[in-house]
């Protein structure tokens, strides 16, 4: 059995579907919407099952999610860290204060939300969110991906 | 050998938010390590001066995610010290309660992330899968997971009823058998132990040169807790034990958060045994009185302290916080002074970081 | 040694013959001292057997700073010290007590007070880029200039 060119992309979308890698960074936030992030992956939320995995690399991630508004000193390190994950890749805004700076808007430090650095695929707002939404908001980002 | 440096830069999977450590090594052992914060830097003393006291108690809350009620609390409690009101006493034990189940949610979480950066992934799951407990209460009694919005300025918003008593009841009943079971399986284990025995100690002559406060001062045998020594609240009414050890090396801080962790269960079983009826909160005016005040209380991390200052308008005129991360911060590159590069992981997860509090 | 007796000692030693102020609420002591003795008096504090800073608060009244130490051994006892707009020049207590040295850094950078031998005078909080001068003064504005557009473009959909 051979795989013609036609199939190859065929099945690297299905696996990045199937198994999207994921990336967490505070980008300036106050913890709420980060250890939501972390309750995902108990065995109350267990988001292994759509085959999440949190990884420790920006060169292993496929999606980057992003907590906290960008402080002016986080910024250059947004920047590298977008840059150093391979194509294809998704920036998931997570939380009112990096869709768009939250309650933290108009402080001396902060620049705003995420998409002031980044291209964002997906808002997902909450102050903090509830895991539900963070599930509900990458199983949508990934039809997006077909 | 030559020296090489180590960032444990902003984005490390060790760190939940972001602090740049550069550690300089020789060969496996640290010789120095230097600090910089400043990345959740939000202004907030700046922004609580924009905003009338009702707005600065939504502010407050989210100085930091696991700790928010606490800081509310010695927001509230400030505000009506300098408003001279008296909060009715259903509403301070239910402001207790919270506290109470903020310091058992926050440990809970804490001993699972200590967990994870050292390898025992199934601790981090079986801390973390009991902390839904806690939430489970807390979503029932004010409707969120880790903002709860309780405190105004005058009392609490939220009132308890017979349902919230009876789950509170069993719930905790659950809670104390499932941390009892924690306890006795760390305790003695020869692995944990290893990991976590001699490192990172600190001496009771360094914890009150750096005015260290909470779990990490009272592991090295500092005896304060502002629940006990300046009871705000009710505390003064409920009697609790506050657990106290010795060694002061990260094997110590753990076992002592679990000790207070029992604790809290135990303290949160006599505010629900000994709720006083009436109403819970009073009203307060908008504009509050010219004056200073200071306030203290114990969050799970030590102490957390409040200087407020009134010029007879709707907004503080001056408001500082010092949150008892920055303490414990300072401490950090005299720990890790002739470690292994490997218990690093260890060192960092034993000083229970907050750094969005010590950013603020 | 009870707070009230550690205050007396202070006023004994600096020659203070203002009475003593309460800060809210009952168990606060604040003591005025001029500048010049802060050193003497810390050093009076920690004799006594207090070793506990719970913090150093800076701020703006007029055009003069205050600056605020506060200290805690089962009642609190805090510090006044004004510092002039013109001459804001005052001795670190990092020697004594060394756990202040985060709360002058941000002090420095927020409000600008130049502490004499404090150890690292590098930013605390701020970034290292940072232009928009002390921020927590009352002259200085709240927001710093908008920043350069970037040319991302914005392809997001809510969730």
């Amino acid at each position: 059995m051979y795989m013609n060119k036609t199939m190859i992309p065929k099945v690297l979308r299905w696996a990045r579907q199937k198994s999207p890698w994921i990336l967490h960074f505070n980008t300036g936030g106050c913890n709420g919407c980060d250890i939501e992030i972390l309750s995902l992956l108990t065995p109350h939320y267990d988001v292994e099952r759509f085959g999440i995995l949190k990884e420790s690399s920006p060169r292993h991630a496929d999606i980057l999610i992003c907590t906290g508004p960008v402080t002016q000193q986080v910024k250059p390190r947004l920047q590298r860290i977008f840059d150093q994950m391979p194509e294809p890749k998704w920036v998931l805004a997570l939380g009112s204060c990096s869709c768009s700076g939250g309650i933290f808007s108009g402080a001396h430090n902060i620049l705003g939300g995420i998409d002031k650095v980044l291209p964002v695929d997906m808002y997902i707002a909450g102050c903090p969110c509830r895991p539900e939404a963070i599930i509900d908001g990458i199983i949508k980002l990934l039809e997006q991906v077909q | 050998m030559s020296k090489i440096t180590v960032p444990i830069g902003p984005q490390h999977p060790l760190l939940k938010e972001p602090l740049s450590f550069l550690v300089s090594l020789e060969g496996e052992k640290v010789i120095d390590s230097t600090l910089r914060l400043g990345y959740v830097h939000r202004g907030i003393e700046k922004l609580a001066e924009q905003r009338t006291y009702i707005q600065n108690a939504y502010l407050i809350e989210r100085i930091c995610g696991i700790c928010s009620h606490i800081h509310s609390t010695t927001y509230c409690q400030s505000v009506e010290a300098l408003l001279k009101l008296e909060v009715p006493k259903r509403g301070l034990y239910i402001r207790m309660l919270l506290c109470e189940l903020e310091r058992i949610h926050s440990h809970l979480l804490w001993l699972g992330v200590l967990a994870k950066n050292i390898g025992l992934n199934t601790l981090f799951m079986y801390a973390w899968r009991d902390r839904e407990i806690v939430l489970n209460i807390m979503e029932e009694i004010s409707g969120g997971r880790v903002s709860h919005a309780v405190n105004i300025i005058g009392g609490v918003r939220v009132d308890l009823n017979e349902k919230h008593l009876s789950l509170l009841q069993k719930s905790l009943q659950e809670l104390n058998m499932r941390v009892d079971e924690i306890l006795q399986s760390i305790e003695n284990d020869r692995s944990f132990r290893a990991r976590t025995r001699n490192i990172g100690c600190l001496s009771l002559e360094d914890i009150k040169r750096y005015c260290v406060v909470g779990p990490v001062a009272r592991a090295s045998g500092l005896d304060i807790d502002i629940r006990r020594d300046a009871p705000y609240a009710a505390y003064d009414e409920l009697s609790f034990e506050v657990p106290l050890m010795t060694e002061g090396d990260v094997w110590a801080r753990s076992i002592l958060r679990i000790l207070e962790t029992i604790q809290a269960i135990r303290l949160c079983t006599q505010i629900i045994h000994n709720l006083p009826k009436g109403p819970v909160s009073v009203s307060a005016p908008r504009r509050v009185p010219a004056g200073e005040v200071v306030s203290r209380a114990e969050a799970p991390r030590g102490e957390v302290f409040y200087y407020v200052r009134s010029d007879g308008s709707q907004n503080p005129a001056r408001l500082k916080v010092r949150t008892p991360t920055l303490t414990t911060l300072i401490t950090l590159p005299g720990q890790l002074k002739n470690m292994q590069l490997a218990d690093v992981s260890a060192v960092i997860a034993g000083v229970d970081l907050c750094i969005a509090c010590g950013d603020r | 040694m009870s707070i009230e007796k550690i205050v007396k000692k202070l006023q004994d030693v600096l020659n203070i013959d203002k009475p003593v102020t309460k800060l809210m609420p009952t168990n606060e002591a604040e003591i005025t001292i001029s500048k010049q003795h802060i050193l003497l008096a810390v050093k009076t504090i920690l004799k006594s057997g207090i070793w506990h800073l719970s913090a150093i608060t800076c701020q703006q009244l007029e055009s003069d700073f205050i600056l605020l130490y506060h200290f805690w051994k089962s009642g609190g006892l805090t510090l006044r010290i004004r510092v002039d707009e013109k001459n804001t020049q005052i001795d670190s207590i990092c020697s004594l007590v060394p756990g202040a040295e985060y709360y002058e850094r941000e002090a420095r950078e927020m409000f600008g007070i130049e502490f004499l031998g404090l150890p690292n005078p590098i930013p605390l909080l701020l970034p290292d880029d940072w232009q928009g001068g002390y921020p927590m003064r009352k002259k200085e504005p709240p927001t710093h200039d908008k920043p350069e557009d970037n040319n991302h473009k914005q392809k997001g959909k809510s969730s």
